[in-house]
């Protein structure tokens, strides 16, 4: 009696829970990098009118695979002024990237910026 | 008869009073779900717009899509704004009833935020003639009362089921559990049953006051040729009336509850297309002439949670799209 309850209450719910099952099978298996950035660094250029070169670690903690967009920012910390270049790399599931650009400024202080997007 | 699926879309849950009163507590989950599900789905719209137009134009969706389920969910959010007010006052007037000194007073408490009726009563038409074996051919009156006061009266007159209330409007699932009191007393006595409601004036007021039209013509012509049973009946005794009180007193609370909740009262219909559109060369349809508020209210639910679930996935892992 009590197990031909407890069919009877799991047949109620599942329809509902087939398809959230099939919506997260859905999302997971066609799912994208889900990108995190760390650890930005700038390195002075070796030679007068030589580039900046930025560097940052980039990680991708999802199960999905997929190309993202990292966008590096030199600010200078006394007039505010920025310098920005981006890259596209592709992430495979759960790997971490050293990704580093040359972005083109004057001598100054600055302060690495570097935000990662996905879709790109 | 009607089969489970069918009474669970009419009338879910009112075979008892008890259960009545978990419908009614189920229906006002239903509309805060709604109502709150409605707004987490407008917030994650929102909140990551960027994301979603985004992933719409890179993976050939129309951008518009957003926009529908925007306008979905803001539409839902309207629908049942009426609704989680009201269940949010129903609770707040359940838990003011707990700290009176006896449960009457509590429900007085809720019968004076009711206020007083304005509305017509409600009334349905039932396949079979009901009345009393001591007073056949004519109508008589049930009252709907306990401590707490009077929430009306219920009047059977031959197949005609009339619910006069005395408070806010009053409730087509009253009458469907006043004919499946009927139908359990019947056949606890042994007599075949069957009896059902066909018609809702609340729902469609043209076809049943043709239908009630015709009930009272049948008796009209019974009385003018002497003969009985000319339209087929169901006779109560005077201890299933008893009986039919003493259900009507269990389920008023129940209906104190059930006021403050907006009366969806509609149609239903149910396509199943077997050959879809555009070619549409078959579809199945099936139609039922009252949906209980919980069923409807309660896919609506259903159809919210789904959605913003696959929302929320979707900016927990979003999809893969091609690179640029």
């Amino acid at each position: 009696m009590r197990t031909k309850r407890i069919v009877k209450r799991i047949g109620y719910f599942l329809p509902l829970v087939l398809l959230l099952a099939l919506a997260a099978l859905w999302v997971t298996n066609c799912s994208g990098p889900r990108p995190s950035v760390s650890d930005p660094k700038v390195e002075a250029p070796g030679a007068p009118g030589k580039p900046y070169h930025v560097t940052a670690r980039v990680e991708n903690d999802s199960p999905g695979h997929g190309q993202v967009r990292v966008l590096f920012r030199l600010r200078d910390i006394h007039t505010g002024r920025t310098y920005q270049q981006s890259d596209q790399v592709t992430l495979r599931s759960g790997e971490t990237l050293i990704v580093g650009v040359d972005i083109s400024a004057p001598p100054g202080d600055y302060r690495p910026e570097v935000t990662v997007s996905y879709p790109p | 008869m009607p089969t489970f699926i069918e009474r669970a879309i009419r009338e879910p849950d009112v075979e008892t009073p008890q259960r009545y009163m978990q419908r009614v507590n189920r229906l006002a989950w239903a509309f805060l779900g709604l109502f709150g599900g409605a707004i987490v789905g407008i917030v994650l719209v929102i909140w990551k717009a960027q994301l979603y137009v985004t992933l719409s134009q890179r993976s050939n969706v129309e951008t518009l899509t957003l926009a529908f389920v925007l306008i979905f969910f803001a539409y839902l959010v309207v629908l049942s704004a009426p609704g989680a007010l009201g269940a949010t006052r129903m609770l707040y007037y359940t838990l003011q009833g707990r700290r009176q000194a006896n449960w009457e007073d509590g429900e007085r408490m809720k019968m004076r935020a009711l206020g007083s009726a304005a509305r017509e009563p409600t009334t349905a038409g039932l396949n079979l003639a009901i009345e009393r074996e001591d007073r056949p051919g004519e109508p008589f009156a049930l009252p709907v009362t306990d401590g707490a006061g009077s929430m009306g009266e219920i009047i059977v007159d031959g197949a005609t089921l009339i619910y006069r209330q005395t408070i806010s409007e009053g409730s087509n699932a009253l009458l469907a559990f006043f004919v499946q009191q009927i139908n359990r007393i019947l056949e606890q006595r042994g007599v075949t049953a069957g009896v059902d409601v066909v018609e809702w004036k609340s729902i469609d007021d043209e076809a049943t006051e043709e239908y009630l039209s015709l009930t009272q013509f049948a008796r009209n012509l019974e009385r003018h040729l002497g003969a009985e049973g000319l339209w087929p009946r169901r006779r109560l005794t005077a201890e299933d009336c008893a009986e039919l009180e003493k259900q009507l007193t269990g389920v008023c609370p129940a209906l104190r509850n059930e006021a403050f909740l907006p009366r969806w009262e509609y149609q239903g219909q149910h396509q199943l297309p077997l050959i879809p559109e555009p070619l549409g060369l078959i579809s199945l349809n099936r139609s039922e002439k009252r949906v209980d508020p919980l069923a409807s209210m309660g896919c609506a639910v259903v159809i919210v949670l789904v959605l913003v679930f696959v929302l929320a996935l979707i900016i927990l892992f979003p999809p893969w799209v091609p690179g640029v």
